[in-house]
């Protein structure tokens, strides 16, 4: 692959690996991403789709590797970059409301402890009617549907204004008309010239919805557009099941309790 | 007591009871607003693990000073809380013992430490020990001027740093990995609410004792959790039902100071959360149960009128009279239930009475009328778009037409272009 002019990257991950409980949830991972794209992370269960976006956040700890994202450290730059953790990582049971989820999409840009402006309100409406949740708005977060639950998310990461946008499975539990009304979103966003990665299960509709592709199953099996990627080679190292060579090399490792990693 | 002792306490005539009053009231708020974000970030067992975990350090600080000085002891206290914590913390991020096995651990370990360490005092004959063994199950009435002053400022910083970090607090508990990722020093916090945690029990524990300090932290969030889908409403609620606790307990342990007031105090706030449990305004179990009726009342009533319809339907006519017989020979009902849904009807003015028979009036024929559209229009959308045999749609058109809304019923109504007949080719009624 070409190497992209720096000042064209939103992400640049380099020979990035990042162990659980001495298993190998990502392996050498080393690609970039250019600005401007919708891309789809695409890979079987356990394939460290959600680790790889976890460790772009720091939010997870690397083994060995960089990324840096326009350019920098990630702490540069965390203004710049709206993370959508997995809809299940948090408890809907919380006592808060639309609203105020929503709001908290601001508290980066302009920390914890300024006070909530008209402006601010004025966003996070303009958020909500964006994925069509401005009616809910007073609502208690615990009465949402699951794709509610999503699109209060995708508003909050709307809010914060962001320039890259990292969303984990925002399509899990959403409806098939509700998958396609956020896309639209998506592609509108990405329109105005910013990127964003996000995690998709489904194939097909992937195909369709995405400019690039990260296919992933522990390693980086292939990146780049639908046709370079989308190939029936690419197809069976993802998802064929055929590197168990290197599964039992995990294994080995795991159990032995040797280091992933020298260091 | 007397009436007058009675009057008296809650006057707050006596200088002595000023202080352990005060004191107790402001112990039992601060516990519970801090302990509101141990409840939401589900570690209200890490609270009860530190309050066992603070006697050791009181202990060892009366041995090690020789001093029943209340700061002193509360410094003790803090040191073994927060040992504990880092204890349970250390072997949950270094070895395959899982967090809940950690706190018990860490609990029976630093709690057993610390009896050995009581009964050790207690028979050592130092004459200065008399006392420590409130710090078990508490008596607050054993507060004096010098605790008070020291734990009554402690708590009210407890509740001002609440305040303070209020919004750091909710973030970092309802989605912790969104707070890394704008950049919030997670760790920071948790290290301060750590902190918080450990004072406010550290400060609990003379009124309250470290067996049932735990109690303080987190049955009033639960409590207040009932009453509220608001967090500051949550915390304000929780902070009140404290200091409510702290109150009544003082109260019980001035009057009977024999007893110790832990339990009392646990009693106490134990009925608040019963009773918010049965009748919190937001999940209580009163009002779910006050719900339930209302629908099941309400899907009687409509099926009622809907066998009405029907009727008149059959007869052509739907200005006739009806026995009670002649209802129950049309439809079952659980016995008791028809007379129930007769009377709502008429309250409703939907039918009225003669002589014990019943007619629907022009209202309750137009009412009749809609529900048996609603039933027959999902038969019909079940049919042709679930393609579900007509003899398989009856049960489901049953349960659905009772919550059909206008707009979903505009939408059937579109969707199919206002169909004449359902699946069993009986006339859907329009005006």
């Amino acid at each position: 692959m070409k190497e992209i002019p720096i000042e064209n990257q939103s992400i640049e991950v380099h020979d990035l690996t990042v162990v659980y409980d001495r298993k190998p949830a990502l392996w050498d991972i080393d690609f970039q991403i250019p600005k401007g794209k919708l891309i789809g992370v695409i890979g079987p269960n356990g394939s460290g789709k959600s680790t790889l976006i976890k460790s772009i956040m720091g939010i997870v700890d690397k083994s060995s590797g960089w990324v840096r994202v326009f350019g920098t450290d990630i702490e540069e730059v965390r203004h710049k970059v709206s993370y959508v953790p997995q809809r299940e990582s948090v408890d809907w049971d919380f006592p808060t409301n639309v609203m105020d989820v929503v709001l908290m999409g601001r508290y980066g840009r302009k920390g914890l402890f300024s006070r909530t402006t008209e402006e601010d309100k004025r966003i996070a409406k303009e958020s909500l009617e964006q994925v069509g949740m401005y009616e809910f708005k007073n609502r208690q977060i615990a009465q949402l549907s699951g794709g509610q639950q999503q699109r209060v998310f995708m508003a909050r990461a709307l809010a914060e204004q962001a320039e890259l946008y990292l969303m984990d499975e925002p399509f899990a539990g959403v409806d098939a008309a509700t998958e396609n009304s956020i896309f639209e979103v998506f592609q509108k966003v990405r329109d105005s010239g910013k990127t964003m990665l996000v995690i998709h299960h489904d194939l097909q509709s992937a195909a369709k919805y995405f400019d690039w592709i990260i296919l992933l199953n522990t390693h980086l099996v292939a990146y780049g557009t639908i046709e370079k990627v989308f190939t029936k080679e690419h197809m069976e190292e993802a998802y064929g099941g055929q590197l168990s060579v290197l599964s039992q090399v995990h294994e080995i490792l795991r159990q032995k309790e040797y280091p992933v990693r020298e260091k | 007591m007397t009436w007058q002792e009675f009057i008296d306490f809650f006057l707050l005539r006596d200088p002595n009871v000023r202080f352990v009053v005060l004191g107790s009231i402001l112990i039992g708020a601060s516990a519970a607003v801090v302990g509101c974000f141990l409840f939401l970030k589900k570690r209200a067992l890490v609270g009860d693990a530190i309050a066992h975990s603070v006697l050791p350090g009181v202990c060892l600080a009366f041995l090690f000073f020789n001093s029943k000085h209340p700061a002193v002891l509360l410094l003790g206290a803090i040191a073994t809380g927060w040992l504990s914590l880092l204890l349970i913390n250390w072997i949950t991020n270094h070895s395959k013992i899982k967090a809940d096995t950690a706190i018990g651990l860490a609990l029976s370990w630093f709690f057993g430490i610390g009896i050995l360490l009581l009964t050790a005092i207690q028979k050592s004959g130092n004459a200065a020990q008399s006392g420590l063994d409130k710090f078990l199950f508490g008596k607050a009435s054993s507060l004096v001027k010098d605790d008070v002053l020291l734990f009554g400022v402690v708590s009210v910083v407890l509740i001002i740093a609440v305040m303070i970090l209020f919004r750091p607090l909710k973030v970092i508990s309802f989605d912790r990995d969104f707070a890394i990722s704008k950049g919030i020093s997670v760790n920071t916090y948790e290290f301060i609410l750590s902190t918080l945690t450990v004072v406010a029990v550290a400060t609990g524990i003379q009124a309250v004792g470290v067996v049932l300090m735990a109690a303080l932290l987190i049955t009033p969030a639960a409590a207040a959790r009932f009453w509220t889908n608001k967090l500051w409403k949550m915390v304000l609620l929780a902070g009140i039902f404290g200091a409510v606790s702290g109150l009544l307990g003082s109260f019980v342990s001035y009057n009977i100071p024999k007893m110790p007031t832990g339990p009392w105090i646990v009693l106490i706030i134990s009925m608040i959360a019963i009773f918010s449990f049965l009748f919190g305004a937001k999940k209580g179990l009163v009002q779910r149960v006050i719900k339930q009726q209302k629908i099941s009342r309400k899907i009687l009533s409509e099926n009622l009128l809907k066998l009405f319809y029907q009727l008149g339907e059959r007869r052509n006519s739907f200005s006739d009279w009806y026995s009670i017989d002649e209802l129950t020979n049309e439809r079952f009902f659980v016995p008791g239930n028809l007379q129930m849904g007769l009377k709502v009807l008429q309250r409703k003015n939907f039918i009225q009475e003669n002589e014990y028979e019943y007619q629907l009036t022009n209202q309750g024929i137009e009412e009749g009328k809609r529900i048996t559209r609603l039933h027959r229009l999902w038969e019909m959308y079940l049919n042709q778009y679930l393609k579900i045999a007509p003899d398989h749609v009856h049960d489901d058109a049953e349960a659905i037409e009772h919550i059909i809304t206008p707009e979903i019923e505009q939408e059937l109504l579109e969707l199919m272009e206002h169909p004449e007949k359902d699946p069993h080719d009986s006339e859907i009624p329009y005006n």
